[in-house]
């Protein structure tokens, strides 16, 4: 109940609030003729139909929360090209088709919603003083009042009708001219964009994410299978030989040549295995799986020779996986080109973002010079980066430390 | 000996069992998953346990999480972690609860079964085995390449892995008084206490690369 009074005071206010501008479109909409007549001489006749929209448009940017930026092309040149200009540009069609439809409209409205609420207080208490008229007289949802039956409902009839205009067709009526403004008055192609924008952003965000639950899935799927099945078959090799180193030996020869076929494969899988291991570590850091982004960097500052200090937000969102992953290896990469190549004595690191973007900072007190032209790491970080649609930047003065701040797009 | 044993790949856990039969071992226990590990040991109370760090029910790492609980209830236990790969901060985790007895090696290990039962043995008798990856990667944060010569910092590595003199002699091919002497050496260029001997040398030096 409350709710839904709330729901129709706030439409009613917003049409309220559309009679300042209702009102002088009106009377703007009887000059129409005389601003075209004039407007090849004086294009500036124009104006103040522009502030007008004007402020219609922060009106409604008020009520949608977000501002309507003004759509115009700029008028300059002489008074021909000022004319032309006028002519040309959508938005004045624009404006002029949202004079007509609120000058025509807008008042009537305002004024209708408005007067709905004292006309629902009206009906309510008809039955207390209609006797008092002449007969016939009062009125009750297009009935005229006759008899104490028909007072004592239809009225009532009249209170239900006005209270669900209020509440069903203000609120639409509302929202429709609110729209309708926003789409004449507001920058058309911009606009479209903007949605564009909008919708990649959160296509791209599920994309993430559907593609970091998938890395997961492939870490634990080359673990759990691939290198557990490797393991087994690695045990039973090993098992077998030393069953046969310790047999006494039927035919020597024999035997050694069986034990050296059967330690080749089993070096030969041990291989394969590291090699799956660093393939699993490529694809997604199994650390990151564990403790997450903040234990992941802390484990790797932990893991240099130098002392790195460590910060990271306590309150950062967990980003999805690729960028996750993505961050720690940009980390990864510059502490290693800290050690190798920056003689620092210490470094820093600082993980932080405000929930759009992921930022990460790596700083050297070292020899600074460091350019992604020298084959170092750099490029490396760049081209990932640059994958994700992130950027990053490379502070490194000669003598003056290196700085690396890469912001990664979380969604 | 009598072993329980965290494991929740089938596979793996019947190549384990099998290895531990093959030895004379006994598996007196079983945990499929992270919460049963600490009940497990407790009523079991084994010669030693064998860990896997990534467990049901969260894959992440339960074991390594239920080998440092399971010390604060039986701090003498041996422990050896199993792990599909290693990470030094790991490493540092499972040591500050003490080397003694402690164990952390790669999976892929298992199938050297001579090097495997020789750390289980070692482990369980209150020794050290460390994956020579872990070890590395210890050695990364705190290198002494400055000071040693190659064949010491060889040395100094099979040490950290938990080897014993003999054991380093023999894997390096080399006779017991060289090593005695490298060792010698590092100790003095390291600035190690040289008095200790045997296992306390170890912790020495894990101490040293750990630091």
């Amino acid at each position: 109940m409350r709710t839904a009074i709330r729901r129709s005071a706030d439409a009613t206010a917003v049409l309220l609030s559309g009679l300042p501008t209702a009102l002088p479109a009106l009377i703007g909409l009887l000059a129409v003729p005389v601003l075209v007549l004039v407007l090849p001489f004086a294009p500036e006749v124009i104006r103040p139909l522009r502030s007008l929209a004007g402020m219609e448009r922060s009106r409604v940017g008020r009520v949608l929360g977000h501002d309507i930026p003004e759509p115009y092309l700029r008028l300059d040149g002489d008074r021909w090209q000022r004319f032309r200009t006028v002519v040309r540009d959508p938005a004045t069609r624009r404006d002029l088709g949202w004079l007509f439809a609120h000058g025509a409209g807008g008042t009537f409205l305002g004024v209708t919603a408005v007067a709905l609420w004292p006309a629902i207080v009206f009906s309510l208490t008809t039955p207390l003083y209609w006797w008092l008229f002449p007969p016939a007289t009062m009125t009750a949802a297009l009935v005229e009042l006759r008899t104490w039956p028909q007072a004592l409902t239809l009225p009532f009839v009249q209170a239900v009708l006005y209270s669900a205009a209020l509440y069903r067709l203000v609120p639409v009526i509302a929202r429709g001219q609110t729209r309708l403004a926003q789409s004449l008055l507001g920058p058309t192609d911009r606009a479209l964009l903007a949605q564009q924008v909008e919708r990649l952003t959160e296509t791209r965000t599920e994309a993430l994410e559907s593609h970091g639950a998938e890395l997961r899935r492939i870490e634990r799927d080359l673990h759990d299978g691939v290198q557990a099945q490797l393991v087994a078959v690695a045990v039973r090799l090993g098992l077998t030989e030393r069953a046969l180193s310790t047999t006494a030996a039927t035919a020597a020869t024999e035997q050694t040549t069986a034990l050296s076929l059967v330690r080749d494969a089993r070096t030969g899988i041990e291989d394969s295995l590291a090699n799956l291991r660093g393939v699993i570590r490529g694809i997604y850091p199994p650390i990151l799986a564990d403790r997450g982004l903040g234990g992941a960097v802390q484990a790797l500052a932990g893991g240099q020779r130098i002392p790195v200090s460590v910060s990271i937000s306590d309150n950062l969102p967990r980003p999805p996986a690729p960028i996750e992953a993505a961050a720690y290896f940009v980390v990864a990469e510059s502490l290693t080109n800290v050690t190798k190549h920056s003689t620092a004595q210490h470094a820093e690191v600082v993980v932080d973002g405000d929930g759009t973007h992921l930022r990460i900072i790596v700083r050297d007190n070292g020899q600074g010079g460091a350019s992604s032209a020298g084959g170092s790491g750099l490029l490396g970080i760049q081209r990932r980066v640059a994958a994700l649609d992130g950027s990053a930047r490379i502070d490194s003065p000669v003598d003056g430390g290196t700085t690396i701040e890469v912001l990664l797009p979380c969604g | 000996m009598r072993i329980v044993l965290a494991e929740d790949n089938a596979l793996l856990r019947e190549g384990i069992a099998l290895l531990a039969k093959s030895a004379g071992h006994e598996i007196v226990g079983i945990a499929v998953n992270g919460p049963e590990i600490v009940p497990t040991l407790l009523e079991h109370r084994p010669d030693i346990a064998v860990l896997d760090v990534r467990m049901p029910p969260t894959f992440r790492d339960e074991g390594l999480r239920a080998a440092i609980e399971a010390r604060e209830h039986l701090p003498n236990l041996p422990v050896l972690v199993l792990s599909q790969y290693v990470e030094q901060a790991y490493a540092t985790e499972l040591l500050a609860t003490g080397a003694a007895g402690t164990g952390y090696l790669l999976k892929d290990r298992v199938g050297r079964v001579e090097e495997f039962l020789d750390a289980l043995d070692r482990v369980a008798a209150g020794g050290t085995a460390l994956d020579p990856e872990v070890v590395t990667q210890l050695m990364t944060r705190h290198d002494p390449l400055d000071t040693l010569t190659a064949r010491e910092r060889e040395v100094l590595h099979l040490m950290a892995q938990g080897h014993d003199n003999l054991a380093i002699a023999r894997l390096l091919v080399v006779t017991e008084r060289a090593v005695t002497k490298h060792i010698g050496n590092i100790f003095r260029k390291l600035g190690l206490p040289t008095t200790d001997s045997g296992h306390r040398r170890v912790l020495a030096v894990l101490a040293y690369v750990n630091a």
